[in-house]
């Protein structure tokens, strides 16, 4: 469902979607997002629907924003890097087994491989990196969600691929 | 993009696909949301205390159905506001808001009822309708995020959706620097904009004469008394300037308090720093109120670091100013009534301090804790594994007791000894099951798993990355394990 309402910059209607729509159709890339940044399954699902929960209550408000998905992906990103601050990484006893991923080029060990080294990394590092190789922002876009200077993201990604490829036994470039 | 970005990219991609499936999601939100408000909690729950943690509604009752203006019917006219300082934050109120949590309206005012609530401290969870009362409240950046829509300084009227955070109609607006934020909420937009106005960051002494982090022997020029609430990291909690009257009566009762041994001063000072301490000081004064102690030591009064005196209920009455709420060590007797909460705000909901770790997020395997305040420590939380009917199965809270600080230290020595394994942090305990304990200390927590979890292991959570040991049989019996699970 969606409801048509006045923009307020210019007085052109937008369509703003509801809560329930947005989150069925941008949920599932929210909690993939999640994932890459946690490596965890219970923890993605307890970040997005922390931020979910978080921009409910304002939904009216957010809905109105230039770009919704822009501002709950910075939720998401505030929750992961608060919670860790608050919980650091935790486990969580669970039932459930990880499907298996979907292949693609890449040789299944390789792929395994960068998988788990990224989620070695230092929490700022691998937010940089997801944010920049999974969501493919650039470099700005990365400074403006996360609150740091562009030079830092620009450090914090290349020293996180020079940890990857430490740890993959590549050669530094 | 170099090769190996591109093989990054790739393996993030394929990584990603093994994200949990995203149904539910929305009504796991609404669920949170009904659920959670605040999460700490309040009330003591354990006989066994080494300090005795004092529960809000006691503090309430004490207070003898008065307010947090308790009689001062000596004192000047009443000015129209008044300063309220958290940390180097300070904000000017009307003087007629009470204090509490915003949250706990329902449990016995109306949500018009302004309150002026700080970071930390007891709060009921509890869910209200609307969420949150009237009132201005400092949002922790260090502890909760920080989401602003609008420019810093901006007053907008509520405009409720589907879940009522606030009054309908009423106006917001917020401060923030930084990971700083004030929130106020008022029934007009005047109060709401004039409240904004008037934060500041403080560098070195707020309006009420406090250094906004503690100072030992800080000396003011002023003849009204600076009373300035510290916590164990020495930012300023709350301060409050005494009238004329006050300030002769605080005095009188500091010089009553009668001698206590030097010895339990240095003692003290040896160890740790104490956690919850207040200065009273003017230019007659000055003295530090020690109320809660880690150190085997009694809480008392110093002056100049220099003489020791015994703590009197006559003196707590002026150390604690309005609105406060915490614990004091055993054997401090609270002086009856206490400058505190006004009846209406007082609630006893007999919540426990352990966190309910059964029912958040969509598999219900994820936890929702959040660490227990300094005052309700150190804590030990009995959880029992149920897999119930949700996948991934819950921990459901047991039982918990606060614990002395030599039970305390028995577990730290049980965990340190403990053999360090090597348990992947990426693994899941697709056979976990049995008995959870949380313990909380003042500066880390450990989580200790009595089952089958890649074999027995302890998570020693203490640092940016836990490490993982064996759990002993030895450390199971000092955290106690009444009923034998898996053993």
């Amino acid at each position: 469902m969606e409801t048509v309402v006045e923009n307020e910059r210019g007085g052109v209607a937008d369509i703003v979607p509801d809560f329930d729509s947005w989150v069925a159709a941008r949920g599932p890339a929210m909690l993939r997002l999640a994932y890459t940044l946690t490596g965890n399954r219970a923890d993605a699902e307890d970040v997005v629907q922390d931020a979910l929960a978080r921009a409910l209550p304002r939904w009216e408000r957010i809905s109105r924003v230039d770009n919704v998905d822009a501002y709950v992906r910075r939720m998401v990103v505030n929750a992961h890097t608060s919670w860790w601050r608050k919980w650091r990484r935790r486990e969580s006893p669970s039932a459930e087994v990880a499907p298996p991923v979907e292949d693609t080029g890449l040789p299944r060990d390789e792929r395994d491989a960068i998988w788990l080294a990224c989620g070695r990394l230092p929490e700022a590092q691998r937010t940089a990196i997801v944010l920049r190789y999974y969501e493919q922002l650039e470099y700005a876009e990365i400074a403006a969600l996360t609150g740091v200077r562009e030079g830092s993201v620009r450090s914090r990604v290349s020293r996180g691929l020079d940890v990857l490829r430490r740890e993959l036994g590549e050669e530094l470039s | 993009m170099s090769d190996f970005e591109r093989r990054v990219e790739e393996a993030l991609a394929s990584g990603a696909e093994g994200a949990p499936d995203a149904s539910g999601l929305a009504d796991g939100a609404r669920r949170r949301v009904r659920r959670r408000r605040r999460t700490t909690v309040a009330v003591a729950a354990a006989a066994v205390v080494a300090a005795v943690a004092v529960p809000v509604g006691v503090i309430a009752l004490g207070n003898g159905g008065g307010s947090d203006d308790v009689d001062r019917a000596e004192d000047p006219p009443v000015a129209d506001t008044r300063i309220e300082t958290w940390h180097d934050i300070q904000v000017e109120v009307p003087a007629s808001w009470g204090y509490g949590p915003r949250t706990t309206w329902c449990l016995g005012r109306e949500a018009e009822t302004p309150v002026v609530e700080r970071p930390g401290g007891v709060v009921a969870a509890i869910a209200c309708d609307p969420s949150y009362s009237f009132g201005v409240s400092w949002v922790d950046g260090s502890t909760e995020m920080v989401d602003p829509v609008y420019p810093s300084g901006e007053v907008w009227q509520y405009e409720a959706g589907e879940i009522k955070e606030y009054v309908p109609g009423s106006w917001l607006g917020y401060w923030y620097e930084g990971d700083d934020m004030v929130q106020v909420n008022a029934a007009d937009k005047e109060t709401v904009q004039a409240i904004l106005d008037s934060v500041q960051r403080v560098d070195g002494v707020d309006a009420n004469g406090c250094p906004v982090t503690r100072q030992e022997g800080f000396t003011t020029d002023s003849e009204r008394m600076s009373v300035c609430r510290y916590d164990g990291g020495g930012q300023l909690e709350q301060s409050e300037l005494l009238s004329a009257e006050d300030t002769e009566a605080a005095i009188a009762a500091l010089r009553a308090a009668p001698p206590g041994d030097p010895e339990m001063l240095a003692s003290c000072a040896q160890d740790q720093l104490p956690r919850l301490v207040v200065q009273m000081v003017n230019t007659d004064v000055n003295s530090e109120v020690i109320i809660q102690a880690p150190c085997p030591y009694r809480p008392g009064i110093t002056s100049g670091g220099e003489s020791f005196q015994e703590l009197t209920p006559d003196v707590l009455y002026w150390a604690l100013s309005p609105g406060w709420s915490g614990s004091v060590s055993e054997g401090v007797t609270l002086p009856e009534p206490l400058r505190t909460l006004p009846a209406e705000h007082s609630y006893d909901s007999g919540e426990p301090f352990c966190q309910d770790r059964s029912a958040s997020g969509a598999s219900g395997a994820t936890y929702e804790a959040m660490i227990p305040s300094e005052d309700q420590l150190p804590l030990v939380c009995r959880y029992e594994l149920d897999w119930g009917a949700e996948s991934g199965g819950s921990y459901v809270l047991d039982s918990e007791r606060k614990i002395a600080d030599e039970e305390l230290q028995d577990i730290r020595a049980g965990l340190e000894a403990a053999p360090t394994v090597d348990f992947p942090v990426s693994q899941d305990c697709a056979q976990g099951r049995g008995e959870l304990f949380t313990v909380y200390w003042n500066d880390g927590s450990a989580e200790v798993y009595n089952g089958e979890c890649g074999g027995q292991y302890t998570l020693t959570v203490t640092g940016a990355e836990p490490s993982y040991k064996a759990t002993s049989a030895e450390l199971l019996d000092t955290l106690g394990s009444p009923y034998g699970l898996l053993r």
